[in-house]
């Protein structure tokens, strides 16, 4: 059957007079198999393109059939290395972007420019009131505190020992000390600044030390129930 | 290393299997490209088709880090 329906199209084809129509869609396709690799990208697509609307037309305009299977599977076959050709294309500029060929020296290079950012990232230098061996003098861990002289990441009051408790809040009475002195000699704006450092120490100080008189009393660990005005400050 | 040995050209293979050595010690973007640059190496030393086992490998090392 397939036999004859070659026969009667290549009987057809003999007798037509269409402009449009010169020779088979396979043929086309072959033509176009072996050129694919030299063409640009979008000579590619348009090619691709005009493969199918030409098998489109030759099929089912001229001849009054369906597209036969050999034909699609020869086209999805054509896109796929169209895709294949365009991806390597992009990958050729790719390397080219990047120096050519891959040798030590570009590891190397990665991991330099690595370290040179990472070393642009880093903090910029502490004050000199507030730099790691200023730390150290007050008698503080300097690696566990932030500039504000808080520790980084502080433990919850209830989950420390008393010891821990007793280390910190003598740190933080030093950093508290070293921002009072710090105040007197500063101007008005630079004051509201080391206010707002004091802050969080204070807080900080406050906490820790309502957590260590509850150990000691447990009724200071409750909140104390305002006194009634009388109507006047003490 | 000698000049000649931190010259030489990996081949697609070697260069993935380097590339996965270096890639902790690398910042977001120099992972990015250093992943590219091996499977674009990849790619033009197999232009018909990447080897299953070399495309897997770039597969696993993307996942993990990109």
């Amino acid at each position: 059957m397939a036999l004859t329906d070659s026969a009667g199209r290549w009987v057809k084809d003999r007798l037509s007079d269409d402009p449009d129509i010169k020779e088979t869609p396979e043929k086309s396709a072959k033509r176009l198999a072996g050129a694919i690799e030299k063409l640009s990208a979008e000579e590619r697509q348009k090619n691709l393109q005009h493969l199918r609307a030409y098998s489109d037309l030759y099929y089912q305009g001229r001849h009054n059939m369906a597209v036969p299977k050999e034909m699609t599977e020869e086209l999805k076959r054509l896109e796929e290395r169209a895709q294949r050709l365009n991806t390597v294309d992009r990958a050729r500029g790719v390397v080219q972007q990047f120096g050519g060929p891959p040798s030590e020296q570009s590891l190397n290079e990665a991991l330099e420019r690595s370290q040179a950012q990472r070393v642009q990232v880093q903090p910029r230098p502490l004050p000199v009131d507030i730099q790691p061996q200023a730390a150290q003098q007050v008698g503080r861990d300097a690696d566990s505190l932030r500039p504000n002289g808080m520790a980084q990441t502080p433990k919850v009051a209830v989950e420390m020992t008393s010891a821990e408790i007793a280390k910190e809040a003598r740190q933080l009475h030093g950093r508290f000390q070293q921002l009072s002195a710090r105040y007197e000699g500063a101007s008005g704006e630079q004051r509201a600044q080391i206010r707002e450092q004091m802050q969080p120490v204070v807080e900080r100080e406050h906490e820790l030390r309502k957590e260590f008189m509850g150990r000691l009393n447990p009724e200071v660990k409750q909140d104390r129930v305002p006194e009634q005005s009388i109507g006047y400050g003490r | 290393m000698a000049r000649h040995e931190t010259e030489r050209i990996f081949t697609p293979e070697e260069f993935v299997g380097r590339v996965a050595v270096v890639l902790p010690d690398l910042v977001g973007p120099e992972r990015f490209r250093l992943l590219t640059y091996a499977r674009a190496w990849a790619d033009v030393n197999y232009p018909e088709r990447l080897p299953a086992e070399l495309d897997n490998q770039l597969q696993e090392l993307e996942g993990a880090w990109l």
